[in-house]
This record gives structure tokens, sequence and C-alpha cells, in this order.
């Protein structure tokens, strides 16, 4: 055997191998010493790649290999795929028991076989068109029967207040009310802060400052208020429930639920939706406060004026019914949060993954409705 | 290769484990059996490093998982492959993803490279053509195969298994079992198994050692068959039997833990 000995730093802490090639009438052999692994296996391959060369036939004796894992099986299958392609054959002369131990677990014909080709996923736009048509229908379908679902629900609670979950609607009114009530005071005391100086700019231009009462006033509890407020009970309380409900899908406990022969919208949905019923106008009632206190602030440390003459002038622009209108809203908009949430929750298929999704849908969904449901009321509040 | 010494395991202050001592020899395939909350995955967590001891040490191969700093703690555990309960496969990913993803994480190979080491991985558990396939679209059994497959990806000398057999029939339950014995006597890797099932018990284990919740730590070890011939603890005859315990002897109550409250 000729000793024309190459060693191979594989760049590796883990070892290294040794080849020893010969040439003989039968072909190129080579004995393989060392270790062969998972961190040297490319490199292994592209050496013994560079030395087969066109040889018809290599014959390997692995009897010196001092360990040898799952990488070298993937040499072994790699040189006998390239051996194979080209019309030639691999051999091996020698071999330990690890590696005979390795190749015993394999099935190298269904390895040597060429992998199969990745499922296609590429579809015309007909047909994208045509699915996302049906998955809209199904949206739409899915969406009224649980607002049907939610209405029968609402009902059964109002003609049967006793076999409401009021635990459960108890603990959620505490997620959903008590809990947000540090980020809505936040919000909107700057949201009235904000308004109140930017109107304080243009109003003084006037000399008209007294009227930021009214501005602020108005766009507070007729708009601003109950938005904001709503945007903020869909981020926390339609995604917790989507989340919640999501994972109880994933998780079967949906399943047991139905079999158990309970009904899914009382246990599940109802509390959530008369909690946030509840809990939302207050909330909002809350935030119309701070907000306004956020435009007083404005006025009396920023302006200089009284917070007496303030107050008058915001009692003086606000009708009762400005208040109420916010209130409608609230209720409307808690509507949505929590049924759009209850929804997309049972909307999860399985998984992780889809939890996430549904409960990004969830927000998203909540927020669109929210902004378009408040569109409506403002022109069926401007014609009334 | 693993030795757990005076170990100590607590949640909060609740005892479960209490001064257990033992050590796994390499090539070795050691199991861990007991009753329902005796603490067996409790035990498990703490020699993957994912719980740490209260006191005590957990060596693997010399190294401390116990004392170690993160950046060390990923060193050990390259060392070892874990088979999760149900899988752990990650949803978002195709199972030849799965099994691709420490290779691609942790070794500097090229791409075909990988490809053919996932499918030898594959071909190993007997899921070769299933690459392309999402974990939600697998059997029970599958998912345990191909969660192996992950575990095996970078060669692993020790291979722990969390009840392996766990919602599986039989048929593939003890196909199960022969593919872990086939990895130990192939490869030597060595096996490291949680199970309370006896079929499996008695197919894996080279040596048990039998924990319990009453006694906080292990009432009995060796090989399994010589356990269910002769012991003298009614506990341990009683297991290896599949028996019912003596009436004085049973817990009154929950035996896990209450579960903490969930936030919305």
């Amino acid at each position: 055997m000729s000793e024309a000995a190459i060693a191979a730093d594989t760049g590796d802490t883990r070892g290294a191998y040794q080849l020893l090639p010969e040439t003989d009438e039968r072909g190129l052999r080579v004995a393989v010493r060392g270790r062969i692994e998972i961190g040297n296996a490319q490199q292994l391959f592209n050496d013994l790649s560079a030395r087969i060369d066109g040889a018809k036939a290599l014959a390997l004796d692995l009897s010196g290999v001092e360990y040898f894992d799952s990488g070298g099986g993937a040499v072994l299958i790699a040189l006998r795929q390239r051996m194979a392609k080209a019309g030639g054959v691999l051999r091996i002369t020698g071999s330990t028991p690890a590696i005979d131990g390795f190749l015993g677990l394999v099935d190298q014909d269904a390895l040597l076989a060429p992998p199969p080709l990745p499922v296609s996923r590429h579809v015309g736009l007909a047909i994208k068109i045509g699915e996302a048509s049906i998955a809209t229908w199904h949206d739409v379908r899915e969406l009224l029967l649980f607002t049907g679902e939610v209405v029968l629900g609402l009902r059964d609670a109002l003609l049967n207040p006793r076999r409401m979950r009021w635990r459960e609607t108890w603990l959620y009114m505490e997620r959903t009310g008590l809990d947000a009530l540090p980020i809505v005071a936040l919000i909107s005391f700057l949201m009235g802060l904000i308004t109140a100086f930017q109107a304080a700019v243009q109003l003084t231009q006037f000399g008209a400052d007294i009227y930021i009462a009214n501005l602020v006033g108005l766009s507070i509890v007729r708009e601003l208020g109950p938005l904001m407020t709503a945007i903020i009970a869909a981020g926390r309380s339609g995604a917790a429930f989507a989340a919640e409900i999501g994972t109880m899908k994933v998780s079967e406990e949906v399943d047991a639920l139905t079999t158990m022969g309970f009904d899914r919208t009382r246990f599940l949905v109802t509390p959530k939706v008369v909690s946030l019923l509840l809990m939302l106008p207050c909330l909002t009632l809350f935030a119309d406060m701070v907000g306004i206190l956020g435009g007083l602030t404005v006025a009396t440390v920023g302006l200089g004026l009284p917070v007496q003459v303030f107050v008058r002038q915001t009692r003086l622009a606000l009708g009762i019914w400005d208040i109420y209108s916010g209130l409608v809203k609230s209720v409307a908009f808690a509507i949505l949060i929590a049924g759009v949430g209850c929804l997309r929750g049972f909307q999860a298929g399985a998984g992780a993954e889809s939890v996430g999704r549904v409960t990004t849908s969830a927000i998203v969904a909540g927020i669109f409705l929210i902004i378009v449901a408040d569109a409506v009321f403002t022109v069926i509040f401007h014609a009334w | 290769m693993i030795q757990v010494q005076h170990l100590v395991a607590k949640y909060e202050d609740r005892v479960i484990l209490n001064d257990i001592s033992f050590d796994v020899h390499r090539g070795e395939r050691f199991v861990i059996v007991g009753g329902s909350g005796c603490g067996k995955t409790t035990l498990l967590r703490h020699l993957i490093g994912l719980q740490r001891p209260a006191s005590g040490r957990v060596l693997i191969d010399g190294a401390d998982v116990a004392a170690a700093g993160e950046d060390e703690l990923r060193t050990i555990q390259r060392k070892f492959g874990m088979l999760f309960q149900n899988g752990a496969l990650f949803g978002s990913l195709t199972l030849g993803e799965n099994v691709a993803l420490p290779l691609e994480e942790y070794t500097a190979l090229p791409r075909e490279m990988i490809q053919l080491l996932v499918r030898i991985k594959l071909n190993m558990v007997n899921l070769g053509g299933f690459e392309e396939f999402m974990i939600s679209e697998l059997s029970g059994g599958m998912k345990k195969r191909a969660g192996l497959a992950r575990a095996v990806a970078l060669d692993p000398s020790i291979l722990f298994f969390d009840e392996p057999s766990a919602g599986l029939d039989p048929i593939t339950s003890a196909e199960l079992d022969e593919l872990i014995v086939q990895l130990n006597r192939s490869l030597g890797t060595t096996i490291v198994v949680v199970s309370h099932e006896l079929a499996s018990i008695y197919t894996i284990a080279d040596r048990v050692i039998m924990l319990d919740g009453g006694a906080k730590g292990i009432i009995a070890s060796g090989d399994p068959r010589g356990l269910r011939e002769q012991h003298d603890d009614p506990r341990v005859h009683a297991f290896f039997n599949r028996q019912p315990r003596p009436a004085h002897d049973r817990p009154h109550g929950g035996i896990n833990p209450p579960a903490s409250g969930s936030a919305v």
C-alpha cells in the first residue's frame, strides 16, 4: 500500500481522518482512518470525489475508522449515488461494527432513489380567485351563523339570567374592565391633552380660548372617548378571547365541551360578550372624564383659564345626548369586539401558529369593524 | 456518562425528589420508572437542564448541568437529544424542515448534504418520503418517530425519552421500543427513558430505577425482570406485577399540583 497519507484537518476540533489511496488493476482503493462524522462529512466527500475522478470502481476500506456517525453514512450514500450516475460501483471492503450497525438501520436502496419532488403549490389565477371567493363566502356564512348564535345566547341570558355563567362573567368583567383602567386613563388623558393643545394654538389667535372646552368636550365625548377605548379593548380583550378560545380549540377542550352536551355559546361566548358589553360603556365614561381632565390641564396650566370657567363652559357645551351617543356606540363596539374575538378563536385550526394567526385576525377585524361601525353611527346620528 | 449526586428537586417549597443519586453508564439503556406523579418527568427535566436543582449535581460527561451558564449548558445540550412526549415538533415547519433545523443551525454543511442527512434520519425511523408533510398531517405514532428523527439529527451520544409509548397503540409502541433498542445497539447511543409502560420497560431496560412519590426518592434499582421476581417492597412488587397497591398505601386526593391561574 502506498503510504501517501493525507491528513485532512477539517477545521472541526472534533477530529480528523486520513486517506490512504492506492490504485490496482481493479480500480481505486482508498483506506480511511480516523473519525468520520457530521462535522467533516462534506470535506471527506469532496476529498474522495476528487480522487475518484472518472474511476469506474472505488473500494473503500473503512476498517481503520474509529468513529462513524450518520455524517459518514451520508458520505457513503452520496458516493454511491455519484458512482452510480457515472456507471461505476462502490464497494466497501473493510468495515467496523459501528458502520455495520449504522448501515443496518437504514434502507440504502430507498435512499439511493432520487428524492421525492416537493409538491407543487403553484396554482393559476382563476383557481386563486375561485378559492378566495369560496373562502369569503364561507367566512360570511360563518359570521352570520355566529352572529345568530351570539344573539340567541344573549336572549337566553336575558330570559334566564340564572343560567348565565356569572362566575366567569365576573372574572372577565374584572379583566376587561378593571384591569384596563390604567391604560385607558393614560391614553385618554393624553388624547385630551393633545387635542386641547392643538386647539389652543389655533383658538388663541382669535382670542377664542374659552371654546377650547367645547372642542375638547365634544370631540372626546362623541368620538375619541368611545373610539380609543374600543380600540384598546380590541387589542386587550378581543385578542385575549381569540387566544383563549383558540388554545382551547387546539387542545380539544372545545370538543370536550360539545361532547359533554354543553352549549359552547353559553359557556364560552356569552360570558365574554356580556362582560365586555357591561364594561366598555363604563370604560368609555371613565375615558370621557379623564380626557376632559387632560383638556382642563392644558386650559388651566397653558392658557391660564380658571378651572370653574372651563367646567362651566364644558357643561354648557355638552348635552346629555352627546354622552348617550358615545355610550350607544360603545355598546355596539363591545358586541363587535367580543363577537369577532370569540369567532376567530373558534376558527383556529391545529397548532400554535394558527392561534397566533386568529389572534392577529381578531385584532385587525375588531379594529376594522369598530371604524366601519363608527362611520355608520356618525351618518345615522347626523341624519337624526 | 451521567452522574446524579444528591439531587434535591423542589417546586416552590414542595420537595419532589429528596437527595437522590445514581449513575448511567455509557451505552446503557436506563429506564426511570414509577407511578404517576412520582417525579419521573421532574427528574428528566433536571437531567436535561430545563430545571435547576435546589441542591445537588447532575454531571453529563463530567460537566455539571446544574451549575452551567447559558453557553456551557448549550454545549452540553448538544451532546444529547430529547424526544418529548408528544414529539414537540414545530407546527409551522414541514417534517423535513423540522429535522433539518438542528443541522442548519449547528453545522456548516451545504444544503444537499443536509437534505441527504434528513432523508437518512427519516429513513431510519421509517418515515422516508414524508419530508414535505406538515406536522398536522401526521398521526400520533408518526409524530413520535418524527420527533425521534429530529432528536438524533446531530448524532447525540445520549438520547432522552419522555414516555415514548404514551398514546400509541401496542404495535406502534412495540416498534418504537425496537427502534430505541436498535439505535442503542447499532450506534452505541446511551438511552435514558422515563416510562411506566411495563411492556416497554421489559423490552428496553438494561437497568431501572424506581421512584416513589411518598418516599420522594429511589425505592428500587436493578434489572426489571429481577425486580419483578423478587423484591420485598410491596410497592415495587405491585408495580412490576401490575397489581393494585395495598389499600393503606394509597394517597388520598390529587397527586399533581394544582394548575396556576391563566391570564387573559
